[in-house]
């Protein structure tokens, strides 16, 4: 029976409670320094069962578990690597193939593994320039990938690359092999979430990491598809966190010899933050029980397009109004708005940019819409 | 019958929104398509011939959830590809 949302909180707080208030401790100064959540977190995470309840949970409970440590944790990094692992374990375990689930699927699971994904290279999803070719009974790989979240951490890279048939093609590249080289890379945000590039220089992938010989793009598809419901709910735990924060922030302020909560055009702020987070919740629990009933297309659904994308609107439009009334405090006082702000910024373009979803949910219900009571859902 | 085309795919039929062909089968109707847009084949299919899972195909406006390359075809219909692809 699935978990009840007051169960999916209560199980947070006791499991994994201590250990996201002790990640969250420390992210204010790493944000500042550019230091990557620690390898030990991911670990610990791991001994807590973490990482394996994703792959046993139903979509529904594992979106309200990340949830929970969108709002529970103050390093927004954590769900997006943690998560990130957990999106990979599950697709290697999916392959049905047990070297890779031995190998790698299940020491993921245990934070003893951390991947990342290398799939974008500034161009478009046609036109990739790393290359795969075919050596013998191996692979050789060569080229190069930037916005890696999770890159500085990674121990292995599920890496997409072009295979000179006009093909793509998924394999696993370790970041010790012969000819991969990791650079951090300086992103406006995700500065505790090991943002990277990776360069392979003709490395050697053994024919047994080629997990998706052909069709690589819509392997990568798949994974994007669920990535985008993934993001939808941790942010919005994220976005519960800055309501929380800043009508704490408000009743203890006083202004004009009033608390500034009690002013009407304040509330209406909190009103207008309020409706973003419960919208919000209401668009990703549909995104989220459409896959566990199957009835979502694996590849493209459009529900869970539209739930990554208005999530991230709402984000955007929650710390508007948060600048807004806190006014000096959350530029210049207090630091986690900022970091906050940074990280949202970032999902303008993670798993797949929000003007690129708003042209394929057009074409999706313009395609829908020309046979009567057409609807892409 | 009228294939129909849209957003990245549009570059590799020559940025034709439609294209007309005869044929009675959707086999040989993307045969006549990619005889006139050979770069098309290897983004569309894969090495079996079958449309790839990241092109959705929409007979008439009905989503056709595993397309058959035998499927028939009649003179009015419209095919229409919806690659709805976004990355990274």
């Amino acid at each position: 029976m699935r978990m009840s949302e007051d169960e999916v909180a209560g199980l947070v707080r006791s499991r994994w409670g201590e250990l996201l208030a002790e990640v969250g401790d420390g992210a204010v100064e790493r944000y500042a320094e550019g230091v990557p959540v620690p390898r030990r977190a991911f670990a610990a995470a791991g001994a807590l069962g973490l990482q394996a309840f994703a792959l046993e949970a139903d979509a529904v409970t594992w979106g309200r578990v990340l949830e929970e440590i969108g709002y529970l944790c103050a390093d927004p990094a954590f769900a997006t690597v943690v998560s990130i692992h957990t999106g990979i374990a599950g697709l290697l375990r999916a392959t049905g193939d047990e070297h890779l689930a031995d190998a790698y699927a299940v020491p993921i699971s245990r934070g003893e593994c951390l991947p990342a994904l290398a799939f974008s290279e500034g161009t478009d999803l046609l036109s990739m320039r790393t290359e795969l070719t075919a050596s013998g009974p191996d692979f050789r790989l060569t080229g190069r990938k930037g916005f890696i979240t999770g890159g500085l951490l990674a121990d292995v890279f599920l890496t997409y690359a072009a295979t000179g048939q006009g093909d793509l093609a998924a394999c696993l590249v370790a970041a010790d092999d012969d000819g991969v080289e990791v650079e951090p890379a300086h992103a406006a945000g995700f500065r505790t979430a090991g943002a990277a590039s990776v360069t392979f220089e003709d490395v050697r992938i053994p024919a047994a990491r080629v997990l998706a010989p052909a069709d690589g793009l819509s392997h990568a598809q798949q994974y994007l598809n669920a990535r985008r419901v993934v993001i939808a709910s941790f942010t919005t735990g994220q976005i519960r966190r800055l309501l929380e924060g800043t009508v704490a922030r408000l009743r203890e302020t006083v202004r004009y010899g009033q608390p500034l909560m009690d002013l009407p055009n304040v509330q209406a702020a909190v009103g207008r933050m309020y409706i973003a987070v419960e919208a919000s919740r209401a668009i990703v629990h549909r995104a989220l029980s459409r896959l566990d009933a199957g009835t979502g297309d694996p590849v493209f659904d459009p529900v869970v397009s539209a739930a990554k994308h208005h999530v991230t609107e709402q984000a955007l439009a929650a710390l508007n109004e948060a600048f807004r009334v806190l006014g000096g405090h959350a530029y210049f006082g207090d630091p986690r708005y900022g970091m906050f702000l940074r990280e949202v910024h970032g999902l303008l373009a993670g798993a797949g940019t929000q003007d690129l979803l708003e042209i394929n949910l057009g074409m999706c219900a313009a395609t829908c819409a020309a046979r009567k009571g057409g609807n892409p859902t | 019958m009228i294939l129909r085309f849209s957003g990245v795919m549009l570059r590799l039929v020559n940025y034709e929104r439609t294209v007309q062909v005869e044929a009675g089968t959707l086999g040989a109707a993307l045969e006549q398509l990619e005889a006139r847009h050979p770069q098309l084949r290897s983004v569309l299919r894969d090495a079996n011939g079958q449309v790839r899972r990241s092109h959705q195909l929409f007979l008439n406006g009905e989503r056709v959830a595993r397309p058959d390359l035998g499927m028939p075809l009649a003179e009015a219909d419209q095919v229409e590809f919806l690659t709805a692809i976004a990355g990274g």
